[in-house]
């Protein structure tokens, strides 16, 4: 069953509109790195959670279409558990939307990340241009699962990981 | 042995320092690895390699405790620059220095090590 996106009345969303430039996403990162950072309070779920949003950031920079791209981080709570979500947005070529369809399918469908993520490290080592490793590593490395949605020539991708704890206290004192 | 014909590469938010010692090459990395620092990083490798070659040094080390962060596109250069040296036989050790408080740090060059564990190693400091 697919993820459902990032809800806007999840108990906390962030979502940025920007032009797809290496300069806007340098702006963009450090304004995700102050909000992971503000949000969760262990330092190595947040970097995870800042590693893959760097990764996706960065992907739909790369392969964007349009003239804008998005990115949004939402922290989603049930009585039961709290999901943080990050949800990458860009207009692509239809090729480029063909390759990355294929290069998701398979990354969902990886019964074992990792070794599906050190089977692309070996595939690419000697590729020169691409690096082909940043969606496999949000799996395997940042242990987020993965999922995506194309309509017309968007595409969404969404990383997804339940954290235990995020400071709820200062939320709740301001 | 000769002298170092690398030179130190300094941007606004990356840099690169080598230094040779005995038969070590030490490459001291700081800062931001992500899409700025790609190129640099990848052209740096490949010169490096050369280096590594004419030098015959047995080890080259990695100090990556100043550095905040690697995208995939810098540690597909390491990737390369591994590969590209086991390709040429070389048997030279590569040790990646971490801050243990950063634990970022090994998780991600934990792929480097599997993908050659008879080369690789990381040492915690």
């Amino acid at each position: 069953m697919p993820v459902s996106e990032p809800s806007r009345s999840g108990s906390l969303f962030l979502c940025i509109t920007f032009y797809p430039t290496e300069r806007m996403a340098n702006s963009v990162l450090r304004l995700v790195s102050s909000f992971c950072s503000m949000v969760l309070d262990d330092a190595n779920v947040c970097s995870r959670f800042y590693m893959a949003a760097h990764e996706l950031a960065e992907n739909i920079i790369k392969y964007s279409s349009g003239p804008k791209v998005s990115l949004e981080l939402a922290l989603e709570e049930s009585e039961s558990s709290c999901v943080m979500k990050i949800c990458a947005r860009n207009e692509a070529s239809p090729e480029r939307l063909r390759e990355v369809e294929r290069r998701l399918f398979e990354l969902k469908t990886a019964i074992d990340p990792v070794k599906h993520y050190d089977e692309l490290i070996c595939e690419t080592a000697m590729i020169e241009g691409v690096s082909g490793l940043g969606l496999a590593r949000v799996r395997a490395e940042g242990g987020l699962d993965v999922d995506y949605k194309i309509e017309g020539n968007e595409l969404t991708i969404i990383a997804h990981a339940p954290v235990g704890r995020w400071r709820v206290d200062e939320h709740l004192e301001g | 042995m000769s002298s170092l014909k690398v030179e130190s590469v300094v941007t606004d938010s990356f840099g690169i320092e080598p230094t040779l010692r005995d038969d070590t090459l030490s490459v001291k990395l700081t800062g931001t690895g992500d899409m700025a620092a790609a190129a640099p990083l990848g052209s740096y490798f490949r010169t490096l390699q050369a280096e590594v070659i004419r030098l015959s040094v047995s080890a080259v080390e990695f100090d990556v405790r100043a550095l905040y962060f690697l995208n995939s596109s810098c540690l597909k250069a390491f990737i390369s620059f591994i590969c590209g040296l086991a390709g040429q036989g070389l048997k030279c050790k590569i040790q990646f220095l971490t801050d243990a408080r950063l634990g970022w740090q090994r998780r991600s060059l934990t792929a480097l090590e599997r993908m050659s564990p008879e080369l690789v190693s990381i040492a915690d400091t």
